[in-house]
C-alpha cells in the first residue's frame, strides 16, 4: 500500500520529535514565524497529496494546502495540544477541500473573465496541460471523482493517510457508523464507475493503475 | 429487509480495511463462494482497492515553505491595511460623534440659561469685571508714570541714569572698534 509516510512526530516516532514539535507550536503561538515555518516543512507533504487528491489539480492542491496552513497560523491557538497536530491539520485540510468541491459545483465564470479566444484550441499545450491531460487518464483520479465529496476524503484519509476509522471520524468531525457507512457507499460507487468505465471504448480502458502519475512522486 | 447480499457487501467493505474477525471473514468467504453476484462485486472491490493502495503519494513543488511565507506576509499586510482603516473609520465616527454630543449640550446649556434669563446676567457680569479691569489697569499706570516723574528729579537716580549711560557708551565704543577690526569689508584688498 502507497501509504503516506507522515512525519515521525505524527507517528509518534520518538519523545525527542513529539518534544519538538511541542517546541515548534508553542514558539509559533509566541509569534515566531521561523517556527511555524518548521511546521509547514514537516507536514507539506501529507497536506498537500490530501488536496491534491481531494481536487485533482496540482494548482488547486497548492493553493488549497497553502490556505490550510495560513488557517491553521491564524487558529494556531485554539489547537488542542491533547489531540495530533497531523490531524488537527488534516481537518482543516479536508473541510477546506469539501467545501471548494461544494462551491464548484455552482462556480459560475463571466464572459469577461475569458479572454475572446479563449474558445479556441490552443495547437501547443502547455506542460501543465500535458500533466492535467494525463492525469486525466488516471483510473485512481476517476475513482475518486465518481464519490461525493464527504466520501472523497474518507476514502483518502483511509488509504493514503491509513487513519482508523475513529481518527477518520474525528478528522472529518462525525461518526464511526457514519464513516463505516461512507466507507462502503463510497466502494459500491467506485466499483459502478470503473465498471461503466470498461464498458466504454478504448480512451478509458487504456488507463491502467500502473501507469500513475504524480506532481512530486516520492 | 436485509439480505445476506447486504450483509456480505458490508462485511467485504469492513474486511477490506481489516476489521473482520475470523468467523466474520468465514461467514464471508461461504456467502461469496455460492453467490456469483456477491463474488462479482468482491472481485471489483478488491480491484479498486488495489487502484487506491498502490497510487503515489504526492509531494508540493520546491520552495512550498517559502510560497507560504510570502502569502502569509501578504495576507498579514492586507489585514494590517484593513485594521487601520477600520481603526480610522471608527475614530472618524467617534470624533464626529463627540463633537456633536458636545455641541448638543452645549446647545441645550444655552438655551437653557437663555430661556431662563440668566444668561444675560451672566455676560452683564462678564463685560463688567472686564470694565472693572480696565480701569485697574490705567489706575496702575497712572501709578508707574506719578513715581517716574518724583524720581527722576532725585538725585540718586541722576546719578544712576548719568553711569548707566556712560556704560553703554564705553560697551559700544569697546565692541564697535572689534567689530570694524575684524569685519571682512575693512580688509584692505589693494
Amino acid at each position: 500500500m502507497a501509504v503516506l509516510v507522515l512525519p515521525a512526530t505524527s507517528r509518534g516516532g520518538g519523545r525527542n520529535m513529539v518534544d519538538e514539535e511541542r517546541n515548534w507550536i508553542a514558539c509559533a503561538l509566541q509569534g515566531d514565524d521561523d517556527a511555524f515555518g518548521q511546521l509547514v516543512e514537516a507536514y507539506q507533504r501529507p497536506v498537500f497529496n490530501l488536496c491534491y487528491r481531494m481536487l485533482g489539480s496540482p494548482t488547486e492542491a497548492e493553493d488549497a494546502a497553502q490556505e490550510t496552513f495560513i488557517r491553521a497560523y491564524t487558529r494556531l491557538s485554539s489547537y488542542d495540544a491533547d489531540r495530533k497536530f497531523s490531524s488537527w491539520l488534516l481537518a482543516i485540510a479536508s473541510h477546506y477541500c469539501i467545501d471548494q468541491l461544494r462551491r464548484r459545483r455552482f462556480k459560475l465564470v463571466s464572459w469577461d473573465d475569458l479572454p475572446p479566444w479563449s474558445w479556441l484550441p490552443d495547437p501547443a499545450p502547455q506542460p501543465e496541460e500535458v500533466t492535467l491531460n494525463r492525469e486525466a487518464k488516471h483510473q485512481v483520479r476517476a475513482l475518486l471523482e465518481s464519490l461525493p465529496p464527504d466520501y472523497r476524503a474518507a476514502m483518502i484519509l483511509r488509504y493514503w493517510h491509513e487513519l482508523s476509522y475513529e481518527e477518520i471520524a474525528r478528522v472529518l468531525d462525525t461518526t464511526v457508523s457514519a464513516i463505516k457507512s461512507r466507507l462502503f457507499r463510497a466502494r459500491q460507487m467506485m466499483a459502478a464507475s470503473a465498471a461503466q468505465a470498461e464498458a466504454m471504448p478504448v480512451a478509458t480502458a487504456a488507463a491502467g493503475v500502473g501507469g500513475l502519475e504524480a506532481v512530486g512522486e516520492g | 429487509m436485509r439480505t445476506e447480499c447486504d450483509t456480505c457487501g458490508e462485511r467485504m467493505s469492513l474486511w477490506l480495511d481489516g476489521r473482520l474477525d475470523r468467523a466474520q471473514i468465514e461467514q464471508m468467504e461461504a456467502h461469496i463462494t455460492v453467490c456469483p453476484i456477491c463474488r462479482a462485486t468482491f472481485v471489483a472491490w478488491r480491484r479498486a482497492d488495489t487502484g487506491l493502495t498502490s497510487a503515489p503519494t504526492v509531494s508540493p513543488s520546491l520552495g512550498f515553505v517559502a510560497r507560504f511565507q510570502t502569502r502569509l506576509a501578504a495576507r498579514r499586510r492586507r489585514r494590517y491595511v484593513w485594521a487601520g482603516l477600520v481603526t480610522l473609520a471608527v475614530a472618524s465616527v467617534g470624533l464626529w460623534l463627540a463633537v456633536v454630543a458636545l455641541m448638543a449640550v452645549s446647545g441645550l446649556a444655552v438655551w437653557q440659561d437663555v430661556s431662563a434669563g440668566g444668561l444675560w446676567g451672566q455676560m452683564i457680569d462678564i463685560f463688567l469685571a472686564l470694565g472693572e479691569t480696565g480701569v485697574a489697569c490705567v489706575d496702575l499706570a497712572l501709578l508707574v508714570t506719578r513715581a517716574l516723574e518724583h524720581g527722576i528729579r532725585h538725585p540718586a537716580f541722576v546719578a544712576y541714569t548719568l553711569v548707566t549711560v556712560g556704560l553703554l557708551l564705553a560697551w559700544a565704543r569697546i565692541v564697535g572698534g572689534r567689530v570694524r577690526v575684524y569685519s571682512p569689508m575693512a580688509v584692505d584688498v589693494r
